[in-house]
């Protein structure tokens, strides 16, 4: 055995793991934060420590963006509570009355704003840090706020340090390789759907699950390569824009799959015979954006639609026919978006500073301000809390006195951004985890006379923390060793204020779960009824009930469309939490795999809905004649009709092969009679129509096959959560 | 136990009877809602987070008269 074979599995075996690198780095500083603190004597030196704490996280780039946002949410946090303690400093009332309209406005835009919800939440419970952070003298509250905004920065700027310099860990690369998995996988979807097979329908929809959670990755790390690295933050508008045109992208991949189900492949490559060398060339272009060269990729397939052989349309059936004529359009989309990312990729291989033609942003079409309900509604619950509490406070005096009102407004805050949350589980963790510094601060901390002996306590507690916890665990049981060991300067122990802190503490979380039933946190099963019929209402107004009401002013109609559009949007996304928190051991009879498929079919339903929507809208329907009018009408109502049912739980509809046939049949009546008078363009978007209501229909059958597999009467019954 | 109401200490932290009353019973609470999940029983409440509130209470009464002098 050579020396170097010996010297090289030595340096393999005494190399340590990221794991205790990472724990190592947070360990080292946390003791400087303290030494820093200790020695200039700052206000509360666990504040820089806290701050540590919270932005702890694996890559440099996660680490310092989440430093940036803290900082940034401290100073608006410590500047409004500043305000509101010079507006009110003897008036109790109106001081909680401007003190829940903070927490509500950060609430709201915690809520609303996903990219910079750290920096909203900060900013909220910042203020009540500030406000109640001891007595109540007007220069008390001053130096308060000044130390909070000094200890942050110089928490962060500790972290930042340590974290650059001892072992970096760095996102560098992530984001092309996440784009390249990305591709592979829109490929796959592309080939799988015009390539249809039996198994199709289950595949597609878990291949567009796959790119959605890639699509939400990509993002996330577009955000912290953009801290990383000059060239991803000068490119960062190509790069978001990029990842639009690639989620269009998936979404058109998925209406072609709807389209292509329906036509045999001989019938495909003789209606549109240049169909094959289309989907031959698209694959290429996609094998040429995995390589990911520095080479510019040429795009020279033009989004031109498929030309018909119109000889081989006319032997279609309607629905043939309709399903031909949305691949059409739909193949000419997949192109068109698949040139501009090849144009954006071209652009991104160009510097920043060299770049001159940038393609033009689209303009956004108007988005009226839609309010959310369920965020609305949170945000009031949340201002309820902290009113409540206050209320507890003056009135009851519980152990922890004035600290209720600031747990109620961050702790708040978490459930409303997790209203699934189970407090009871929080609060055992919480009781289980500060139990060990509340032992350290009784039995070993007043031992202790020096920093270094302090330091060594410090370093080996927060390691095993930082080793052996998840992060939201680790954050806990940081809170808990801050909160119970309170290390200053004058440091003093009574066992009676620690013990009161943690009594404080469990309280006030059942205090918080109590609340949480207002809003049925703790009834998951009660929750996803509810959404259903939400969705269906939305559904309804849609499809019928915007078109019925003339009186109605434009602006209000506008309003309103927006609203139930984003409603059908959203919902099936927002059940994806409510079904993961159901307990199956007290609801036996469904499955979490049930509620799962019924989830990704509400989701594609919603695609297919917005898509008939989409094309209702771009339709000039004024073209039409009186009898296509009715048609159009009669498929409507038929769905409406369909939807008022499900609203109403009523989910034993049938919609089978009859009513298919009989739309058929209407359609055929239809052509034979309005055939030559009406023009091959008004046909055309009535086929589109056509089709998108048959795929809505198809959808609309599999929602409610899946429906009754859920057993809705055991998820109605009552259980103690 | 004497059944003179007198606080409990703990380290120099004292605290009312009740407080220890009430956590006895929600600890009784939380038990017998389990058992008639278990049982099945629960469906038959109209809603079980009041239900749940009032055994609590309930439960509090009884500790706090037989049990701990509050």
């Amino acid at each position: 055995m050579t020396t170097e074979t010996v010297e090289a599995e030595a340096s393999q075996t005494w190399q340590l793991s990221r794991r205790a690198k990472e724990a190592i780095k947070v360990s080292l500083a946390l003791v400087i934060a303290y030494y820093v603190a200790l020695y200039f004597s700052w206000m509360k030196p666990y504040w820089v420590c806290f701050a540590i704490a919270m932005i702890n996280l694996p890559s440099k780039g996660e680490s310092i963006r989440k430093g940036l946002y803290r900082i940034a949410g401290t100073i608006p946090g410590c500047i409004s509570a500043l305000v509101i303690f010079a507006i009110a400093p003897q008036e109790r009332w109106l001081f909680i009355f401007l003190a829940c309209c903070w927490i509500g406005l950060t609430g709201f835009l915690f809520l609303q704003d996903k990219k910079h919800a750290y920096i909203w939440q900060v900013a909220g419970f910042v203020c009540f840090v500030i406000l109640l952070t001891g007595s109540a003298g007007s220069d008390h509250i001053f130096y308060a706020a000044m130390y909070r905004t000094l200890e942050t920065i110089t928490g962060v700027a500790i972290y930042t340090l340590v974290m650059v310099f001892i072992w970096p860990q760095s996102h560098s690369g992530t984001t092309k390789q996440l784009y390249v998995d990305l591709i592979d996988h829109q490929q796959q979807f592309f080939q799988s759907a015009i390539h249809p097979s039996n198994d199709n329908a289950t595949d597609s929809l878990a291949l567009y699950d796959q790119q959605v959670t890639l699509l939400t990755e990509l993002e996330h790390s577009i955000d912290i390569e953009t801290v990383e690295d000059v060239n991803v933050f000068s490119n960062r508008h190509l790069l978001h824009r990029l990842h639009k045109l690639s989620s269009k992208l998936t979404n058109a991949i998925d209406r072609l799959s709807v389209a292509v189900e329906k036509l045999h492949h001989d019938d495909l490559d003789q209606v549109l015979p240049s169909f094959d060398a289309q989907s031959k060339a698209i694959i290429q272009q996609f094998e040429s954006l995995k390589s990911v060269s520095d080479s510019p990729i040429q795009s020279c397939n033009t989004a031109e639609k498929i030309q018909i052989n119109l000889q081989q349309f006319k032997q279609l059936d309607h629905s043939e026919r309709a399903a031909v004529l949305l691949l059409r359009t739909d193949m000419a989309e997949v192109q068109q978006l698949l040139n501009d990312i090849i144009e954006h990729i071209n652009l991104l291989l160009i510097p920043a500073s060299d770049q001159q033609h940038k393609p033009e942003e689209p303009r956004a079409p108007f988005i009226e301000f839609v309010p959310d309900i369920d965020t609305l509604k949170m945000v009031f619950a949340v201002m309820c809390y902290v009113f409540i509490s206050f209320c507890f406070w003056i009135y009851f005096d519980p152990p922890g006195h004035m600290g209720w009102i600031q747990m109620a407004g961050s702790i708040g805050l978490v459930m409303a951004s997790m209203p699934q949350l189970r407090v009871t589980l929080a609060a055992i963790v919480v009781m289980i985890a500060f139990i060990p510094p509340m032992l350290i601060n009784v039995f070993v901390m007043p031992s202790m006379s020096m920093f270094a002996e302090i330091a060594a306590l410090i370093f080996v507690y927060s390691f095993l923390l930082s080793y052996f916890l998840s992060y939201i665990l680790r954050i806990l049981s940081f809170i808990g060793m801050f909160q119970m060991l309170n290390i200053q300067n004058l440091q003093a122990y009574n066992f009676a204020a620690t013990l009161n802190a943690y009594l404080y503490l469990v309280l006030v979380l059942l205090f918080l779960f109590g609340l949480s039933y207002a809003h049925s946190a703790s009834r998951p099963e009660k929750i996803l009824p509810s959404i259903l019929k939400r969705f269906y209402r939305s559904a309804t107004w849609l499809l019928v009930e915007r078109f019925t009401d003339a009186t109605r002013s434009s602006r209000t109609q506008s309003l309103l469309s927006w609203f139930h559009r984003y409603e059908v949007e959203s919902l099936p996304n927002k059940m994806i939490p409510w079904a993961q928190a159901i307990d199956h051991k007290l609801f036996t009879r469904t499955t979490n795999e049930q509620l799962q498929q019924l989830i990704r079919l509400l989701q594609s339903q919603s695609r297919r809905m917005q898509q008939l929507t989409d094309y209702i809208d771009c339709s000039d329907l004024n073209s039409f004649n009186q009898a296509m009018r009715d048609e159009l009408g009669h498929w409507q109502q038929q769905l409406a009709d369909d939807y008022q049912q499900l609203r109403s739980g009523n989910y034993q509809i049938c919609i089978d092969d009859k009513r298919v046939e009989a739309i058929h049949a209407r359609v055929d009546d239809l052509c034979n009679k309005y055939g030559q008078s009406v023009l091959e363009r008004e046909w055309e978007c009535f086929f589109q129509l056509f089709g998108c209501y048959l795929n809505l229909t198809k959808t609309n059958r599999q929602v409610i096959t899946q429906l009754n597999q859920i057993d809705w009467q055991e998820l109605a019954e009552e259980r103690f959560s | 136990m004497s059944f003179v109401p007198h606080e409990f200490a703990i380290g120099g932290v004292f605290m009312p009877p009740l407080l220890i009353a009430w956590f006895l019973g929600l600890i009784a609470a939380v038990y017998t809602s389990r058992l008639l999940n278990k049982h099945n029983l629960s469906r038959h409440f109209f809603y079980t987070p009041l239900v749940f509130v009032s055994f609590n209470v309930i439960y509090t009464i009884i500790f706090s008269l037989f049990v701990v002098p509050g």
